[in-house]
C-alpha cells in the first residue's frame, strides 16, 4: 500500500513539473561576488587599543541595527528571469500610502505611477498590483488608477483606495483583486478591531463597511465646520478613529473653518450625529504652533496619521514639509522636516533634514516610521521612501536614495 | 548514495567559483523545487524558495565540512525556507494567475483527485507535510529524512503515520509504519 500512497502523491503533485532551465537561474541568481567585493572594498584593519576596540563595537552595533531597520531579510534576490513580479529598477513616481503588514512588510502605493509595491530590502520594490488592463482578477494584471491610501485586514487582505479610480479594491491572499466599493473620491481607509472599515473620501464623506458588507456614513455634523476634505485615518488604543481633513491648499482654507486639522471620532458611542472633535488644526491653513496645543496650532495639508506605541500620534503635515507629533498631553512639535522643500538630511536628526510634501505614514511595531516622500520634480529628483527612527530622531532613505 | 562535499570544490565556490558552485548544488535544485511544490503548492513560491535556499547555502558554505552529504544538506536548507514562507508573508506567494493543468479527457479523475490530495496535503501540519513529500515524493530513507527534517527518525516515523492517517480517504486502505 505504500506504492498506492507513492503513486497518489506522484500523480498530485506532478501535475507541477520542475520549470525549465531552474537550475541555470538558480544558480545564476547566486550573487557569488559580494562576498569577495565586500572582501575587498574593507578597510584593513589597525588595531590601535581601547579606540579601535570601541570604534568596532560601534560598528557593530550599527551593522545590527541597519539589519533590524531593513527587516529580517539578509538577502536580495535578484528577479526571478520570466517571473511574475518584476522587481527593481521599479521607480517610484509619487508615492502616497503606506501600510506595514503585522510581519514588519512595507507596502507602497504610487499615485502617478498606478501600481501598489512591496518593499523589499535594499529598496527594491516587487509590484503587487497595477500595471495592467483588466478590472477584477489577478491583482498584477488589474488597471488601478491613482492608488492612494492602503489599510491591512485582519485576515491579511490589502486594502487599496483609488481616488480618481473612484473605489476601494481588495486583494486577496491569493493574488486577486476585486471591488469593495465604489465611491467618490476615498482618500483614507481604516479597519477597527471588528473589522469594520472606515473610508474617507475628498468630499468630507466618512463611511462605514461592517463585516456583512453594509455600508453607513456618519454624520460629522457636531463639528464646529464641516469637513472638508477627509484624508488618512487612524485608530488609537481606545479605539478612537483619527481622520485629517486636509483642504490642499497653500492660502486659507476654502471652507472657513474646515480643513487643515485633526477629527477625532469617537466611535464607542452609537451615536447620531456622531461625537467628533478637532484634536489639532485651526481651521486656517498654515504652519505654527510648535511647543504649545495642537488645538490652536496651524496645519496645511495633513494626510498620513499613526500611533506609536506610546500613544502619540504622528501627522504627516504635507504642506508644511514636516512630520509632527501629538503628544498624550495634546502639545505638537515637529519631529521631522525642516520646513524646506527638499530632500536632504538623511542619516543625521530628521529635524535638520528636508522632505517633499510627505503624505502617508507607516508604523512598525519597532519604532520606525516609513513615510511617503513624494517628488515635487519627478525628472530631477527620485521620489523617496524615509524611515525616521523614533529612538533617536535620525532620517535615512530606504527608496531612492 | 548521494554526493558528499568535495574540499575542493567548496574551496573554489566559496571564491566565487560558479561552475563549482554548480557542481555541488546545481544537481540538488531540481529535488529543491519538488521539495518546495510539495509543502508550498504554488509554483512561484517554490522558485522564490529554492532560489532562497541557493543563496543561503552559498553564505553556509564555510560550515560545510568536507564529505557533508550534500543532499540532506542542501534539501535542509529548502525546507527551512519553505517554513519560513508558510510563517510569513503571503504577498511572496501572490500569483499572477492559475497555471491551467491538461483537461484533456480521460484525465479528469486523475486532475480532480490530484488537487484534491493537494488540497490535503495543503491541511496537514507543515511538519507532516515535510516528511511525506521526503518520503513518498522524493523517495528520499527515513535517515535523510530525518537529518533534513533535524529529528530523530522515531518521530520522522511517527509524522508519516499521522499525515498518512490524516489523509486516510485517499488511501484507502492504508499501510503505516508499524
Amino acid at each position: 500500500m505504500d506504492e498506492l500512497i507513492r503513486e497518489s502523491i506522484h500523480d498530485a503533485l506532478d501535475a507541477e513539473p520542475t520549470p525549465a532551465g531552474l537550475r541555470a537561474r538558480v544558480i545564476g541568481s547566486v550573487p557569488m561576488h559580494d562576498r569577495t567585493e565586500r572582501r575587498s572594498q574593507r578597510a584593513p584593519f589597525q588595531p590601535a587599543g581601547q579606540f579601535a576596540a570601541g570604534f568596532v563595537a560601534a560598528l557593530l552595533a550599527v551593522a545590527v541595527i541597519a539589519g533590524l531597520l531593513y527587516s529580517r531579510h539578509a538577502i536580495t534576490l535578484p528577479n526571478r528571469a520570466g517571473g511574475a513580479h518584476p522587481a527593481s529598477p521599479a521607480r517610484l513616481i509619487s508615492p502616497e500610502g503606506i501600510a506595514i503588514a503585522p510581519d514588519g512588510t512595507v507596502f507602497v502605493s504610487d499615485y502617478d505611477g498606478n501600481r501598489v509595491f512591496r518593499l523589499l530590502p535594499g529598496g527594491h520594490l516587487v509590484s503587487v498590483a497595477g500595471g495592467g488592463v483588466g478590472a477584477d482578477g489577478p491583482a498584477n494584471k488589474t488597471n488601478l488608477w491613482g492608488p492612494s491610501a492602503l489599510a491591512i485586514d485582519g485576515q491579511g487582505n490589502l486594502y487599496v483606495a483609488t481616488s480618481p479610480g473612484g473605489a476601494v479594491r481588495r486583494i486577496d491572499r491569493q493574488g486577486l483583486i476585486s471591488t469593495v466599493i465604489t465611491l467618490y473620491g476615498p482618500q483614507g481607509l481604516a479597519f477597527d478591531r471588528a473589522g469594520v472599515l472606515y473610508i474617507g473620501t475628498y468630499y468630507g464623506l466618512l463611511r462605514r463597511i461592517d463585516a456583512r458588507g453594509v455600508a453607513t456614513d456618519l454624520d460629522l455634523s457636531r463639528l464646529p465646520s464641516p469637513a472638508v476634505q477627509l484624508g488618512n485615518m487612524a485608530f488609537d488604543s481606545a479605539g478612537n478613529l483619527y481622520v485629517t481633513d486636509r483642504a490642499p491648499t497653500t492660502g486659507n482654507s476654502p471652507s472657513p473653518g474646515g480643513g487643515c486639522r485633526v477629527i477625532r471620532v469617537n466611535l464607542t458611542q452609537n451615536q447620531t450625529p456622531i461625537e467628533a472633535t478637532v484634536v489639532a488644526g485651526t481651521g486656517v491653513c498654515g504652519y505654527s504652533g510648535d511647543g504649545g496645543p495642537a488645538k490652536s496650532a496651524q496645519l496645511n495639508d495633513p494626510n498620513g496619521i499613526v500611533f506609536d506605541a506610546d500613544g502619540n500620534l504622528y501627522l504627516a503635515d504635507a504642506a508644511n514639509h514636516r512630520i509632527r507629533r501629538i503628544d498624550k498631553n495634546g502639545i505638537i512639535t515637529t519631529v521631522a522636516g525642516t520646513g524646506v522643500p527638499g530632500y536632504g538630511g538623511d542619516g543625521g536628526p530628521a529635524t535638520k533634514a528636508q522632505l517633499t510634501y510627505p503624505l502617508g505614514l507607516g508604523i512598525t511595531v519597532g519604532g520606525l516610521i516609513y513615510i511617503a516622500d513624494p517628488n515635487a520634480d519627478p525628472t530631477t529628483t527620485p521620489a523617496r521612501v524615509r524611515v525616521l527612527r523614533l529612538s533617536d530622531g535620525t532620517i535615512t532613505s530606504v527608496v531612492g536614495g | 548514495m548521494t554526493s558528499t562535499a568535495d574540499a575542493d570544490l567548496v574551496a573554489r565556490a566559496k571564491e566565487g567559483d560558479r561552475s563549482a558552485f554548480d557542481q555541488l548544488v546545481g544537481p540538488l535544485v531540481n529535488q529543491g523545487f519538488r521539495l518546495a511544490y510539495g509543502m508550498l503548492h504554488d509554483r512561484e513560491a517554490a522558485e522564490d524558495a529554492v532560489q532562497e535556499a541557493a543563496v543561503r547555502s552559498w553564505r553556509k558554505l564555510s560550515n560545510l565540512r568536507p564529505g557533508t552529504e550534500m543532499r540532506p544538506w542542501f534539501l535542509a536548507i529548502v525546507a527551512n525556507q519553505c517554513r519560513t514562507t508558510m510563517r510569513g508573508r503571503w504577498w511572496s506567494v501572490l500569483r499572477i494567475e492559475p497555471r491551467t493543468g491538461s483537461s484533456a479527457a480521460g484525465f479528469e479523475d486523475r486532475i480532480v483527485r490530484g488537487a484534491d490530495l493537494r488540497a490535503a496535503l495543503r491541511k496537514l501540519a507543515p511538519d507532516h507535510r515535510e516528511v511525506l513529500v521526503l518520503h513518498y515524493y522524493l523517495d528520499l530513507p527515513l535517515d535523510e529524512i530525518a537529518a533534513i527534517a533535524g529529528v530523530p527518525i522515531g518521530t520522522v516515523k511517527s509524522r508519516i503515520n499521522r499525515g498518512i492517517a490524516a489523509m486516510r480517504p485517499f488511501f484507502e486502505p492504508v499501510e503505516a509504519f508499524s
